[in-house]
């Protein structure tokens, strides 16, 4: 595990301490782009990772859009919007090297094959640091889509849905109610690991 | 047991890939390294430099996955200037085949990512064709800078693995 790693932590905790740190960057205090990059990153790491991408291109596309926000400091008017500003430019970079590697993603569930990291250390040396296995493992039981929805959302401050049905190919209108049937199906999955786990 | 709430549950999914698909090592400070630098660059004008873009990666060799590709292209771009380059394993030392688009004599120096620091490695002065080879290359962290011969604005790429 990591000791960048905070993406168990809250995404509106997590933007909130975002704002304060590109407000100290755009303020003249270098440092505290390093603090921007820590807080960030985890979360870019696994919406550009929803894409996808090998380890290796999804590293690239996390790079790359730092050094956009770094080119384009001025166009974040808002530090509040930093988040967000990173997480929708992560996201459509994302998008493009996706396609133009001819890795978009599959829109039928059944052509969608169960795919867990082929790379990164071995669940076995995990440390499961909120301590519940059992929800851990009703993830694990997920749907490939259920999956892949809840991770791109449940990284991201205030999703836009917008942008993700477009992303995952699906109606702007389903992703909501697709959320929350993903959600229902996760709790579904936890009581029967209660019942026979 | 109680009903969790949505809240709970995502916490959860977000534990999950946190455990199954890790941060990568390193990650967090490479992208520090390299974003203290792009800043520095873009100001402080003494060094004035003209940030490249990765605008797009492809891999040869369907079926092979990430550092398993023999080859890759990788394509930088800023202010109309494209750079491609083909970065291909012989064994065991790499090759980078590059080529700037529009076609202008420039210079390119590559530079090696060292613990502490970027040393150049070698500089090439790259004609009209706009085309170059640097050869029997270590594996490292790498970054090229270009210097057209007209004394405009010099590029810098961001780094990159061979």
């Amino acid at each position: 595990m990591t000791i960048d790693g905070r993406a168990t932590e809250r995404p509106g905790d997590v933007w909130g301490q975002a704002a304060a740190s590109f407000e100290r960057w755009a303020g003249g205090d270098a440092v505290a782009l390093d603090d921007l990059v820590r807080v960030m990153t985890p979360v870019l790491w696994h919406v550009v990772r929803s894409y996808r991408l090998s380890a290796e291109v999804a590293e690239d596309v996390v790079q790359t859009t730092w050094l956009a926000l770094v080119r384009s400091r001025a166009s974040v008017q808002d530090p509040a919007a930093v988040g967000g500003w990173l997480t929708t430019t992560a996201r459509r970079e994302a998008w493009k090297v996706a396609r133009a590697s001819g890795r978009a993603l599959p829109v039928e569930d059944d052509e969608l094959a169960r795919r867990l990291p082929d790379e990164g250390s071995p669940e076995s040396e995990v440390v499961r640091r909120d301590g519940d296995e059992r929800l851990w493992g009703a993830v694990d039981r997920l749907p490939e889509r259920c999956r892949q929805l809840l991770r791109v959302v449940a990284f991201e401050h205030r999703p836009d849905y917008t942008r993700i049905a477009a992303d995952l190919g699906m109606p702007v209108g389903s992703i909501g109610p697709t959320r929350g049937r993903c959600l229902q199906k996760l709790r579904t999955l936890l009581e029967d690991g209660d019942h026979h786990g | 047991m109680a009903e969790r709430t949505d809240d709970e549950l995502l916490a959860g999914v977000r534990a999950f890939w946190e455990g199954t698909d890790p941060v990568p090592d390193g990650l967090v400070a490479r992208v520090q390294a390299a974003a203290a630098l792009a800043a520095s660059d873009r100001f402080d004008v003494g060094l004035d430099l003209e940030l490249m873009l990765l605008v797009e990666r492809t891999e040869e060799l369907a079926g092979t996955r990430g550092s398993g590709a023999a080859a890759y292209t990788l394509r930088f771009a800023r202010d109309g200037v494209d750079l491609l380059l083909r970065i291909s394993a012989d064994g065991t030392a790499a090759r980078i085949d590059g080529w700037v688009v529009p076609p202008s004599p420039v210079a390119v120096t590559v530079q090696r990512d060292t613990d502490t620091t970027w040393h150049d490695v070698a500089t090439i002065e790259v004609d009209a064709t706009g085309r170059f080879e640097l050869a029997a290359l270590t594996a490292g962290m790498l970054r090229l800078r270009l210097e057209p011969n007209d004394g405009s604005t010099p590029f810098q790429t961001p780094a990159f693995e061979i």
